[in-house]
């Protein structure tokens, strides 16, 4: 189907548009959301938030930009949303423990979330990859999920993100190098 | 060193052939539900509201320009009505 066509029938209404929408991208923005958000059940939240952004603002989708584009920008800006509402919870609670003289949070937190698509020879590994992922800032972290867990290419990436390829490349890069360094600091502490 | 690099480039290669997580059925179910028991969400585009603002304004100004009109035009037949009088009583006065 046309995607114009397809667009005009959301906007409308159409149930049978928005079922095929939730079948076509269900699978996409779970799996995004589940690889920044690491966790089965926020990322159920946060996939229905998504839907319900969409289906909400779909009247004001311009085409400016192809309808899986849009879909993502929502899907990443409602997860980092999340997240930073959940490292503020954090952060509150890490000043608690100074305060109240309690145990400090490590720089690198326990492994405890496995994705379900990994190879079970893997999935020890994957884990420690996970965890390290998750210390990594917000630009990087989405140029990695969307290019390692979603397949994207960087100029999607680009289109995405709103900036140019190049400057996808270098944040990949820069995000690969401090992934090295977190994995080669829990090494030398756990594995060492 | 040399196992801690390929420990490391064992770790990034851990999800290189990851496959993508399956969409739970019973989230779809849930979304669809949602969607259904919500109806559809009537979304107005801003072009639409700002048009229905400016017909309001358009409407409150034609009222506002007619009560004024309507105004003006009873003071003027109320002066005509005094001048009538006053010519009618001044000539009976006469008479």
């Amino acid at each position: 189907m046309n995607e114009e066509k397809f667009i005009a029938q959301l906007i409308v209404g159409d149930q049978t548009a928005y079922k095929l929408l939730v079948e076509q991208y269900g699978q996409k923005v779970f799996n995004t959301v589940l690889g920044f958000l690491q966790n089965n059940e926020d990322a159920e939240d946060i996939t229905q938030d998504v839907f319900t952004e969409v289906f909400r603002s779909i009247s004001l989708f311009k085409g400016n930009s192809l309808l899986s584009t849009w879909i993502y920008r929502i899907t990443v800006t409602k997860s980092l949303d999340f997240l930073r509402r959940k490292n503020r919870k954090k952060r509150f609670a890490v000043f608690q423990n100074v305060f109240f003289n309690e145990e400090a949070q490590s720089s690198f937190e326990p492994v405890n979330f496995y994705h379900p698509g990994v190879q079970l020879q893997n999935k020890e590994q994957s884990g420690i990859l996970f965890s390290a992922i998750d210390k990594l800032p917000e630009n990087q972290k989405t140029t990695f999920i969307l290019h390692k867990l979603d397949d994207l290419s960087y100029a999607e990436i680009a289109d995405i993100m709103n900036v140019s390829v190049s400057s996808v490349e270098s944040l990949m890069f820069r995000a690969k190098q401090k992934l090295q360094n977190l994995l080669r600091d829990y090494y030398e502490n756990n594995l060492k | 060193m040399k196992d801690r690099e390929k420990w490391i480039n064992e770790t990034l290669g851990s999800i290189d052939n990851i496959q993508k997580a399956e969409f739970p059925s019973h989230l779809k179910e849930k979304i669809l539900s949602n969607y259904n028991s919500k109806g559809r969400v009537i979304c107005i585009r801003p072009f639409v509201k700002w048009a229905a603002a400016a017909i309001i304004l358009i409407l409150l100004g034609a009222n506002f320009y007619s009560i004024v009109q309507f105004r003006k035009s009873s003071t003027i037949s109320q002066n005509q009505n005094n001048v009538f009088y006053q010519e009618y009583f001044s000539f009976l006065n006469n008479l």
